[in-house]
């Protein structure tokens, strides 16, 4: 258990929700994330899941429902996976699942994308 | 699909003087009040418009809009999923706010209109509040309700006449054309009369089935609303809701794009924009105006990009996606314009024209 202050943060209408909890090792991204000012918006998000990583190998679940995202937070989510991928300790312990509509091929593609660049437990989940 | 950047390099040299253009030919919804009133918030960022004239123009748009949504009658189109119900249009030019609508009404309709306008114009803009509390006081509300009170409303907040014409329209149906004229600190000054070319632009929309056309600032704040036009529209049509969803996304990597690399002097990043739909597709162009340096840059990429078929653009992506970690500037991560290609379901086209001071505008047609 490490003490990092929880992120929580609703979705605005270029935003997604984040809810980051170090307590439960969930972290959830969900929405559309259209910001013009991308790294703004991940920057906090990126150390705040740095310094989880660096601090704990405890079991993660990372779970991103996203509408569609613009190509500059494309950059960032695949950043901050790199970090839960590059961790300390057993990748095993990392789960990440990808929500996405059975008939959005273009999210189904970006999800294949990262999964195919990742070598973490990466499961596309269909609805 | 047909190349129509000649239609938009057009649009943009016709109104080259005025920096904030807005045309949405239908449907007319509700929803779309305060969606047009955030376009406009967002189109007019980069001028400096006081508040007090802003709260005025937004005034001017409700009213204008609202009547179309009571008044408006519907023609269906011959193309499913794409009815007429007409066109509404702001523009800024100089330091006057013009709006025009194109609608059609019952003939019946179109005379009680005609009468209404004549008495309207004929009064002393002093003398306007004093029609409008006796017609309130009168109130036998038609059915529709309002008994003029919006046109009278018009007359009174733009201190100037309100133009109309009166045509045949499909149907037995009559076109109710309107335009209301608003420039602060003048009373009743010569007035530009453009329905003819609003008709033309109204034309042009209609052959080219075009459903949106948008030039201004391309800052966040008018984005999110054209995009929210466009979601909503896509979906209460019959189009796929995967069709319209990548559509989204190709508008918002296009307009933020724009907003990124074609910012002016002043830094501001203005644009064009247009949206239709043809045959089940659905067409974006987009516009602005760049230096011979991103010219050469667009150029060399756009070229190379054109030629790569889907598995190498994919490839494309995922090496710059590696790459673009590398970056120092976090805020380039040159995967814009490969998500643009990627998206388009032929190749897309470009074209450069010259602008003004050794500029040149750069368009873009992507078909989904």
């Amino acid at each position: 258990m490490i003490h990092l202050q929880p992120i929580e943060l609703k979705a605005t209408e270029d935003t997604p929700e984040v809810r980051f909890s170090a307590a439960d090792g969930l972290l959830v991204i969900s929405g559309r994330s259209l910001p013009e000012n991308a790294w703004q918006f991940y920057q906090p998000l990126i150390d705040w899941t740095r310094a989880y990583c660096a601090a704990s190998a405890q079991e993660t679940l990372l779970e991103l429902k996203l509408d569609y995202f613009n190509s500059s937070s494309g950059r960032f989510l695949f950043e901050l996976l790199t970090i839960l991928e590059n961790r300390a300790g057993d990748k095993s312990k990392v789960q990440v699942n990808w929500h996405v509509d059975h008939d959005d091929e273009l999210m189904i593609e970006k999800g294949q994308e990262l999964k195919g660049l990742l070598e973490i437990p990466f499961r596309i989940v269909i609805q | 699909m047909p190349h129509r950047l000649k239609s938009l390099v057009k649009l943009h040299y016709e109104t080259i003087d005025q920096p904030v253009v807005f045309s949405y030919r239908g449907p007319f919804m509700e929803y779309f009040t305060n969606t047009i009133l955030e376009i406009f918030q967002g189109s007019i960022t980069a001028q400096q418009v006081i508040p007090t004239i802003n709260r005025k123009v937004s005034f001017l748009l409700v009213e204008c809009f609202q009547n179309i949504l009571k008044h408006g009658e519907v023609v269906a189109g011959s193309d499913p999923g794409f009815r007429d119900d007409g066109l509404f249009s702001f523009r800024i030019q100089g330091s006057s706010f013009i709006i025009n609508s194109i609608n059609m009404v019952q003939p019946e309709e179109a005379n009680g209109l005609r009468s209404m306008m004549e008495e309207i114009n004929s009064y002393e803009p002093q003398d306007l509040k004093a029609l409008y509390l006796k017609q309130l006081a009168n109130s036998a509300l038609s059915d529709k309700g309002g008994a003029g009170l919006g046109l009278i409303e018009l007359a009174r907040k733009s201190g100037q006449q309100v133009l109309y014409l009166f045509e045949d329209a499909p149907g037995g149906l009559v076109f109710f054309h309107q335009q209301v004229t608003f420039c602060p600190g003048k009373e009743r000054w010569e007035i530009v009369n453009r329905i003819d070319e609003i008709r033309a632009l109204y034309d042009q929309m209609n052959g080219e089935h075009t459903l949106l056309y948008y030039k201004g600032d391309f800052s966040q704040k008018a984005i999110i609303p054209i995009l929210e036009m466009v979601e909503h529209h896509m979906a209460s049509s019959s189009e796929a809701g995967a069709q319209g969803r990548k559509a989204g996304h190709v508008l918002v990597e296009i307009l933020q794009n724009i907003a990124k690399h074609g910012g002016d002097k002043q830094g501001r990043a203005e644009g064009i924009v247009t949206i239709g739909m043809y045959n089940g597709q659905i067409l974006l162009q987009a516009g602005n105006v760049v230096s011979e340096t991103e010219k050469e840059f667009l150029t060399e990429k756009l070229v190379y990009l054109r030629q790569l078929n889907h598995e190498e653009l994919k490839d494309l992506h995922r090496t710059a996606l590696k790459a673009s970690l590398k970056f120092e500037n976090k805020m380039k991560s040159g995967l814009g314009l490969i998500e643009i290609a990627q998206a388009s379901t032929i190749p897309f086209n470009f074209e450069f024209n010259p602008s003004v001071d050794n500029r040149c505008l750069f368009t873009i047609q992507v078909s989904i």
